[in-house]
């Protein structure tokens, strides 16, 4: 189940003028299929002269956050993701531009997008507000419906007071690597297919892996635990993998990511970043490297609620960042931990090519053969069918 | 390639020792670094095969580790 921290992620969906939300409807099983929890806005046939009518536009803006303010509290969730449609993608983001930032979304999904082109996607998804953590813009080349709402915001903005614009047909002017941009050929409503809702649906639930995803990269996984047990001379069965990503807010064990993990307390660890090994090389993009002493784990700075989930055999975790070329940062890190004895080779002088050579070995089969797959699964893509 | 210990001796934070050592790999992979040489011999020497064809991918294609995060 796709999780913001312990709670499953919620979905809200968003129609547009004109209509009731069909699409709404539609989209619920495939949002169900990714253990998401659909919450559908409905606030009826709305005409496009009130659309058009800033007084009437303003307060249907006001109620749609407040409905979504209310969600929030009443569900406790950190963030919210959005699906928009039309005038519902001008609803979404100014309903978070009126907020007074207790409204935050995780990601969004913009279809028909009447937002103007110069929309500041630069500044809500700066990693410092994070008002927004991913978008996917979904174009379409044929959608006469925005171009009028450009229209109405170019040319009649003395009446309309509207700002917005064909984002939908013709993209945004700002890119961003959290900012995805796709093109259909067709009008208004031409994404609305079962394709796209598990495209959206996934990419919603990332960074939990869909199934087909997941196998992929427990196959590297284990593969890796068999490469590193026999490259430090160490016992397999004592040597466990896991992939941490961000989720709400803190590293946390993507949910059956791992290999070898049998310590039920340690799949519920929670780590800052710049926290232990793990927390080091997703902070630092640096390969991180801890030990076990005698008197402990030093000054480790997990705290010590942390520190007691792990289990009480572990002797060393060496941790690789996962960076992303598509969005530009660590999305992820690949703890090798093992259990009971430190192996030989990592008891090796720190500044020796032996230790540098020893520890640096998995780094390229990480990059190689699992970090694609995130990529793909960030974008909610299904893996790549290999033949045989 | 350079590989550097960035730090030999345990990071600290307020005075105190973390036992955290970072070591910092940045690129394009170069064939002749001491560092790589090793890893390749321990791959080599070990039968670590499926690391040893990442690793001779990246030589390969001059890979570039990547920049600071700053998230």
């Amino acid at each position: 189940m796709p999780v913001e921290g312990n709670r499953p992620k919620i979905v809200v969906t968003i129609h547009g003028i004109r209509t009731t939300g069909v699409w709404q409807k539609q989209i619920t099983p495939y949002l169900a299929k990714q253990g998401l929890i659909p919450y559908h806005i409905d606030y009826g046939y709305f005409l496009a002269l009130a659309f058009l009518f800033p007084p009437l536009r303003q307060r249907q803006v006001e109620k749609v956050r407040k409905e979504m303010r209310r969600l929030v509290e009443l569900t406790g969730a950190s963030r919210i993701s959005v699906i928009a449609h039309s005038f519902g993608t001008y609803l979404a983001m100014e309903a978070l531009r009126a907020d007074n930032g207790e409204l935050k979304y995780d990601r969004v999904v913009l279809t028909g997008c009447i937002l103007a082109n110069d929309f500041s996607w630069t500044d809500i998804l700066n990693p410092a507000r994070a008002m927004v953590m991913a978008v996917r813009n979904e174009r379409a080349t044929k959608d006469w419906v925005v171009s009028a709402a450009a229209f109405a915001s170019r040319r009649l903005y003395w009446i309309t007071r509207l700002r917005a614009g064909d984002a939908g047909r013709t993209a945004f002017e700002q890119k961003h690597p959290a900012l995805l941009d796709y093109q259909t050929e067709g009008g208004h409503s031409e994404v609305h297919n079962q394709l796209k809702f598990e495209q959206w649906a996934r990419f919603i639930a990332y960074p939990l892996l869909p199934p087909d995803i997941l196998d992929l990269i427990i196959i590297e996984l284990d593969a890796l635990r068999q490469e590193v047990a026999r490259a430090f001379q160490g016992n397999a069965t004592l040597i466990r993998i896991n992939l941490f990503a961000p989720i709400a807010g803190a590293l946390r064990i993507v949910p059956g990511a791992t290999v070898n993990m049998n310590y039920a307390p340690e799949l519920d660890l929670k780590i800052s970043p710049d926290h232990g090994a793990t927390g080091t090389a997703f902070k630092q993009n640096t390969v991180a490297f801890v030990i076990k002493g005698d008197r402990g784990w030093g000054g480790n700075l997990l705290p010590g609620k942390e520190l007691d989930k792990l289990h009480p055999q572990l002797k060393w975790v060496l941790s690789f960042p996962i960076y992303s070329k598509l969005r530009e940062t660590v999305i992820a890190v690949v703890s090798i931990d093992g259990l009971e004895t430190l192996p030989a080779p990592l008891q090796a002088d720190r500044n020796s090519d032996e230790f540098k050579g020893t520890v640096m070995l998995p780094y390229p089969f990480i990059r190689d053969r699992i970090s694609p797959y995130l990529d793909i699964a960030f974008r909610g893509e299904k893996a790549p069918e290999t033949t045989v | 390639m350079k590989i550097q210990t960035v730090s030999a001796t345990p990071t600290t934070s307020k005075g105190e020792d973390t036992g955290v050592f970072t070591i910092k790999i940045t690129g394009p992979f170069d064939s002749s670094n001491t560092t790589l040489q090793a890893a390749r011999n321990i791959a080599l020497r070990t039968g670590s095969t499926k690391m040893l064809e990442s690793l001779d991918r990246s030589i390969e294609r001059m890979e570039i580790i990547e920049k600071d995060n700053e998230g």
